[in-house]
């Protein structure tokens, strides 16, 4: 026997409201606890499945690339060799720079503690650039921090934490905003994600021409990221006479599709 | 029991999702696991009925909500995005399986998952909206470089599952209440 409309008008309503219901926990904190033990019991089994994964993506690739490996070892070797002379000039920089401050009398500013975490699992819409990574509350991991990569990096911030795991919001994703400044032309801008790998920085001012190739930095205006890190290089510059910002095309320095750990700065 | 392994079965797909399937993605698009498990237990009718029909509306929502959930917890959207959208496509889908596709049959199974993943995709973008966090123009691109190739990704592998389902389970359900009344009648 099938409900009458009235029936199934209430029965809508009544799962409508459950929804908002759970929305409204959610909000309030109360679904924390079953959050925390889903993720619990889902950690160990994404840990295992997410290596395997990069087993199969590393023979992949492996497969793809096996002809590049000597063109890129020899392009790497150049590179290591330049990084060398720069390390040695900054070193030095930093030997002059611990002297001046000594004989100022400037107190060392403390150096921020970084936690390393594995990636093991990325957000399971097709548009959504969230990871997940394997430390949380119990490493020290508070929301509103800056995460990066090796070479200072940077590549998103902790929007979660739960007792052994935390999401991070990937500067890729389109609710991602980061105050930006480029390294060279020194101009304010504000960085966003499109859902895919390159970023689009905002309201540049058009004082000064921007350069192809410049690099992109966080401004550390927002609070939440530091300042200085490094965010991508500026691909393509748009500029319109009827606009008052230009805007330019930003080519993220971390592979985030292919991003295994992450470091979690810690502000001390 | 048949609840649990149901839910377990929506589970693993959510582990697979975040793990692997993000990992394979095809011209920056993935396959969504979690829907394709939530529609398949949902056109499964019992392991008992190799041709039944397909569930109610409630046992699906049943499904579509805890597919939501899991999705919600292991997304970085707003937590409801994917619940609503979820329940939102189940229903789209009951209406189009019974007063669209009048011939049941594995072509009408394809393109309910192919129309349910666009409107399940539209769902969540509307939410993100309505939630302030996307603007106009980054919904639109969204839409244009992800939406429609996941939906074709999504019904080329329900195709793979629904054939192995129904090859090595001999599971299928190619009627609606629709259609068994018409026989009845």
């Amino acid at each position: 026997m099938g409900q009458s409309p009235r029936s199934k008008l209430s029965l809508f309503v009544l799962f409508f409201a459950g929804i908002l219901l759970l929305i409204f926990l959610n909000e309030r904190g109360f679904l924390n606890s079953t959050k925390n033990a889903l993720l619990t019991v889902s950690v160990p089994l994404q840990n295992v499945s997410a290596l395997a994964a990069d087993k199969v993506n590393y023979f992949g690739q492996a497969l793809r690339e096996i002809k590049n490996i000597k063109e890129e070892n020899e392009k790497f070797s150049s590179e290591n060799l330049e990084l060398k002379g720069v390390v040695s000039g900054l070193e030095e920089i930093k030997r002059e720079n611990d002297f001046l401050r000594q004989q100022l009398g400037l107190e060392e500013k403390p150096d921020d503690v970084l936690i390393l975490a594995g990636v093991i699992g990325r957000d399971p819409l097709t548009f959504g650039r969230a990871i997940l990574i394997d430390k949380g509350a119990r490493d020290g991991i508070r929301e509103k921090t800056a995460v990066i990569s090796a070479g200072n990096i940077l590549v998103g911030q902790i929007i979660e934490v739960y007792e052994n795991s935390a999401k991070v919001r990937l500067l890729t994703d389109i609710s991602s905003k980061v105050p930006a400044l480029t390294q060279d032309s020194r101009m304010d801008g504000l960085i966003k994600g499109d859902g895919t790998a390159s970023l689009t920085m905002d309201l540049i001012s058009k004082e000064k021409e921007l350069a192809v190739g410049e690099r992109a930095i966080s401004s550390g205006l927002e609070g939440i990221y530091p300042k200085g890190l490094l965010i991508g290089e500026v691909e393509e510059v748009f500029s319109a006479d009827n606009q008052f910002f230009q805007k330019a095309k930003i080519k993220a320095a971390v592979d985030f599709q292919n991003l295994e750990s992450v470091l979690v700065l810690k502000k001390q | 029991m048949r609840n649990l392994l149901s839910a377990a079965v929506i589970f693993f797909a959510a582990i697979f999702q975040t793990t692997f399937a993000s990992k394979f993605g095809i011209f920056g698009a993935v396959p969504n696991l979690i829907f394709l498990a939530v529609l398949t237990l949902f056109f499964l009718k019992n392991l008992n009925e190799p041709s039944g029909s397909l569930r109610s509306l409630k046992e699906g929502a049943a499904f579509a909500i805890l597919g939501g959930f899991f999705s919600d917890v292991f997304s970085g959207q707003p937590f409801g995005a994917a619940i609503i959208a979820f329940s939102a496509a189940i229903a789209f889908i009951f209406i189009l399986m019974e007063k669209v596709f009048d011939k049941k049959n594995y072509k009408s199974m394809l393109a309910v998952v192919f129309f349910g993943a666009i409107f399940y995709n539209t769902v969540i973008l509307f939410f993100l909206k309505m939630s302030g966090s996307a603007d106009f123009a980054a919904i639109g691109s969204i839409f244009a470089r992800f939406v429609l190739k996941e939906a074709v990704f999504d019904a080329v592998l329900a195709m793979i599952i629904f054939t192995f389902i129904h090859k090595f389970f001999g599971l299928w359900v190619l009627k609606t209440p629709r259609t068994i009344l018409r026989n009845i009648n």
